[in-house]
């Protein structure tokens, strides 16, 4: 599914966070969003998926597969969320539902957008948990009671179980220990790549980003300020933002070595 | 289950703590209970009998132990001034207080919960601001200011519409149901809408921090609108407060339905204890005292129960710790 973005803006209470983003993901393409923290990442990751604050402003354009996002209306977007694009947050401990167990919780895109039985849906849920490297025994599981690795797990089986055509992570491996945020990203590459999906990935780090996407986006304050082939913005950096976030990897990649 | 066991254990202990404060407490308060009740000329001789009677010439252990004897074999004993059991006394009494309580906490959570909700989804700032100040204007009414307002507009005889009773209850009671039901109409909204906004703040504020939360993002993004996901996952998430909430207000209703009781002169618990306590009727008074409170830890147990099945975050730290 491809994604096209035109001069969008966000504004939350007047006040500019996201400013004239030009961004467009290709048919099957893994793009990479990079930017420090409070640069507007995770907004436009929110304004793609209808997912705003009620006193934000959104203008400009966001085409998802065809369908202006920037102005649908909800029920267009509920039909579009969890069907056509899937999404993995930054920290599953704060947006599993802690109430729910782990199987209802994968379930729940298959019962809202599919007209199936529940047994049909219980067996997509333990293949697609067992695709996860999860235990289909987990299922009957809190999140509370998994690791913060296993509860990204369920998060990602949650955003696929339905093959979505866009993934959009936001900051999947930022809550894991580096060990964890390899695996997880090599996961999440080898899913979507199988399933011939797009992906929009959003992180601060660069060393993260190689791994799982051939293109990206940097962002500074709200806009866009660099941008081109992952490898070669990781080797030879030129805009300035770039460069400190490059730097920023190497200095993490030498701390763990 | 070691849970619930821990609990009721709890429970219990607490019973016994609170019938010693009871106890204690009615016999230091200031005023001869048997000179109250004998009057102010009645001669030694009468005020000696009506102690005995009491067995209040007894020692206090004596008195505490046959006390509570008679309780746990459901004799809550006589009452001095009407002669009649106390524990029948009382469940007439509940029989008016109950009912009131249930109906006003029918009409509490039907506002409060449906105006919280609506509060949090609404996207027009004005409703919002509406919303705030209904909160704030329902809480601030006085229980008593809010009855007479409603009997001057629907009470019979004296109303404006007039179309409801507004004093007393039907001897035959439950017998009557139509004008039972009818007579405690009027009493059960004033309680019902002063806790009901009240409920509508707590609401708002619950279900609002959780719409700016992670779940909510997460339920929107499987595929729910920001409406079915605050109804669906977000007043599921905040079911554990608005659940300790109603409870406290289910207790302190118990309590807090005296005035509205006296106002619509219904012969309840709240109208009965302040008789009770004006004649110094010492046994009826500590019974009902004792019954109330057992009510009340009885509903902070439920309630703990209740948060136990709705969460199961606690039911897995429990596991941990053990």
């Amino acid at each position: 599914m491809s994604v096209d973005v035109k001069r969008l803006g966000v504004c939350i209470n007047g006040k500019p966070i996201v400013r004239d983003i030009d961004l467009h993901i290709s048919d099957g393409e893994r793009v990479g969003l990079i930017g420090s923290s409070g640069s507007g990442k995770s907004m436009i990751s929110k304004a793609l998926l209808g997912l705003l604050p009620t006193n934000a402003q959104v203008s400009g354009s966001a085409m998802v597969g065809g369908i202006q996002v920037v102005e649908a209306s909800e029920p267009v977007l509920a039909s579009l969320r969890g069907r056509y694009v899937g999404t993995v947050f930054q920290n599953p401990a704060s947006s599993l539902n802690p109430v729910l167990s782990v199987g209802k919780q994968i379930e729940l895109p298959l019962k809202l957008h599919y007209d199936l039985d529940k047994v049909d849906r219980q067996a997509r849920v333990a293949r697609m948990l067992e695709k996860v490297g999860l235990d289909a025994t987990i299922a009957k599981k809190y999140p509370s009671e998994l690791s913060g690795g296993q509860q990204q797990r369920v998060g990602i089986a949650t955003a696929l179980i339905t093959s979505p055509r866009l993934i959009i992570a936001d900051e999947p491996t930022t809550a894991l220990d580096s060990i964890t945020q390899r695996r997880i990203v090599d996961l999440l590459v080898e899913l979507v790549d199988k399933a011939g999906a797009s992906m929009l990935f959003i992180t601060h780090d660069f060393s993260v980003l190689s791994c799982a996407t051939t293109r990206c986006y940097v962002l500074e304050c709200g806009q866009i300020a660099d941008s081109g082939q992952t490898a070669a913005l990781l080797a030879d950096p030129q805009a300035n933002s770039t460069r400190k976030l490059v730097d920023a990897a190497h200095e993490l990649t030498l701390q763990r070595k | 289950m070691r849970f619930i066991v821990r609990r009721f254990l709890l429970f219990v202990a607490a019973l016994f703590v609170i019938s010693v404060v009871i106890f204690a407490a009615l016999r230091i308060l200031p005023g001869d209970a048997p000179s109250v009740m004998a009057g102010l000329n009645a001669p030694p001789e009468r005020v000696a009998m009506l102690r005995s009677q009491m067995g209040l010439d007894r020692p206090l252990a004596v008195q505490y132990s046959s006390w509570i004897d008679g309780l746990l074999h459901g004799d809550f004993g006589i009452s001095l001034l009407t002669g009649r059991p106390i524990g029948s006394m009382v469940a007439a009494r509940c029989s008016v207080t109950f009912p009131l309580i249930v109906l006003g906490l029918i009409v509490a959570i039907a506002i409060g919960l449906t105006f919280g909700v609506m509060a949090v989804l609404t996207t027009r700032p004005a409703l919002r601001s509406g919303f705030h100040l209904l909160g704030l204007i329902g809480g601030a009414i006085p229980a008593l200011w809010g009855g007479l307002l409603l009997i001057l507009l629907f009470g019979r005889g004296t109303g404006l519409l007039g179309v409801l009773p507004s004093q007393g209850f039907p001897e035959t009671g439950w017998d009557s149901f139509r004008t039972a039901f009818a007579s405690l109409v009027l009493p059960a909204l004033t309680v019902g809408v002063i806790s009901g906004a009240s409920l509508m703040r707590y609401t708002r504020s619950a279900l609002g921090d959780i719409m700016h939360s992670g779940y909510i993002d997460q339920a929107m993004a499987c595929g729910y609108t920001r409406r079915a996901a605050a109804l669906k996952v977000g007043l599921r998430l905040t079911m554990p407060q608005l659940v300790s909430v109603v409870g406290l207000m289910f207790a302190s209703m118990i309590t807090g339905v005296m005035v509205v009781e006296n106002l619509f002169a219904l012969p309840g618990i709240g109208t009965g204890l302040v008789t009770d306590l004006g004649n110094r009727d010492l046994i009826a008074v500590q019974s009902e005292l004792f019954m109330l409170a057992a009510f009340f830890l009885f509903i902070g147990f439920l309630v703990d129960l209740l948060h136990r099945f709705l969460d199961p975050r606690l039911r897995y730290a429990v596991q941990e710790r053990a």
